[in-house]
């Protein structure tokens, strides 16, 4: 079973609110500093997805592990996990090697980033801002 | 109508509200899950609901040890229009991406903002669009493009209107009155980056628009 927590309205509004931050704060520093930027993506991406898992299942993850992640974000949007696995393994990409991210792959990024984020803002106004 | 309560066109009821849950997911509910996601609904509520819908078949109960599970009967004749309402909002907003698409490059971005971004609408809510046109002053013809811009601006109104009952309530700026406009700090703007659905164009564009107002301004604080 994997680990999930409950959600509330606080909960899923910080989420959000997050999730805008960390997209605003990584397209501003996406030329200057591509890996911080990449890492921004990543953080707005998963708050994203804890927004959708929150607004349309109640729970959102609380486990490190990158799949359970994105299969619980497939039951709560089919098809935007493949956006939050882009991201999570761009990351590891990032974290492990002494490589910079490249152009593609900011802009792979910042477009997960972006589609999860406007994902998340659309599944708040079809379903309302209190869960 | 309410994007929030998509299936209140049909039936303003808790049942709409219910079906909308489980028709957004395909997968099995508790009814303290359906409770967690509705809030203001009581469980025994929710219960009644759901006995009903089973009773229908286009619930599915099932019952492990003491959790009692419920889902959608996807395969149920009327799953399919249930399904449909219950992503209204997704089918309005692609069906203002279409529309908006045929513009052109004169319209440079559009986004819904206000209650029906926020999901919290209600019914008499309006439905707030903004609209920035590109600006291209050394073009012979923009007396005639602006006579073009206003018609199709008017006609998105009343399709607004006619598409969810719901008075479509227009925005309108030029690409140089939307940096004037940020530069005199007009909470609206941010506004829309922040809780906006983009409908044409990028918000990449839209921040980038304001961002170098916004920095300037914290840089003299």
């Amino acid at each position: 079973m994997a680990a999930t927590r409950e959600c509330n309205s606080a909960i899923t509004a910080g989420r959000l609110s997050k999730a805008i931050e960390f997209l605003d704060a990584a397209e501003s520093l996406e030329d200057d500093k591509p890996n911080a930027a990449g890492d921004l993506f990543v953080d707005a991406g998963i708050a994203a997805s804890d927004v959708l898992c929150c607004i349309r299942l109640g729970i959102h993850s609380s486990s490190g592990s990158h799949n359970e992640a994105a299969s619980l974000l497939s039951k709560a949007d089919k098809g935007s996990e493949r956006h939050l696995s882009t991201l999570l393994s761009l990351k590891n990409k990032a974290a492990y090697t002494h490589q910079s991210l490249s152009t593609a792959e900011r802009k792979k990024m910042n477009r997960a980033a972006s589609h999860l984020v406007e994902a998340a803002k659309r599944a708040i106004a079809a379903a309302g801002p209190s869960t | 109508m309410q994007f929030n309560r998509p299936l209140a066109t049909v039936t303003p009821t808790l049942d709409g509200d219910v079906l909308a849950v489980l028709a957004n997911s395909d997968t099995a509910f508790t009814i303290t899950q359906i409770q967690r996601i509705l809030t203001t609904a009581s469980g025994e509520g929710i219960r009644k609901v759901l006995t009903r819908l089973t009773a229908q078949g286009v619930v599915f109960h099932d019952q492990v040890g003491r959790t009692n599970t419920y889902q959608l009967n996807t395969e149920h004749l009327a799953a399919e229009p249930i399904i449909a309402l219950s992503r209204i909002t997704a089918s309005f907003l692609n069906r203002l991406e279409t529309h908006l698409e045929r513009w052109g490059e004169v319209l440079k971005y559009a986004a819904v903002f206000g209650s029906a971004a926020t999901g919290r609408m209600t019914l008499d809510s309006d439905i707030d669009l903004l609209l920035v046109r590109s600006t291209d002053s050394d073009n012979p013809s923009e007396e005639a493009n602006l006579v073009a811009w206003e018609q199709r601006v008017t006609e998105l109104g009343r399709l607004v209107t006619a598409w969810t009952g719901n008075d479509g309530r227009v925005v309108e700026y030029t690409e140089n009155e939307i940096r004037e406009a940020a530069a005199a700090g007009e909470p609206l703007l941010s506004d829309v980056a922040r809780e906006g659905l983009t409908v044409a164009g990028t918000r990449a564009w839209l921040n980038r628009q304001l961002r170098p107002i916004r920095e300037a301004r914290e840089g003299a604080l």
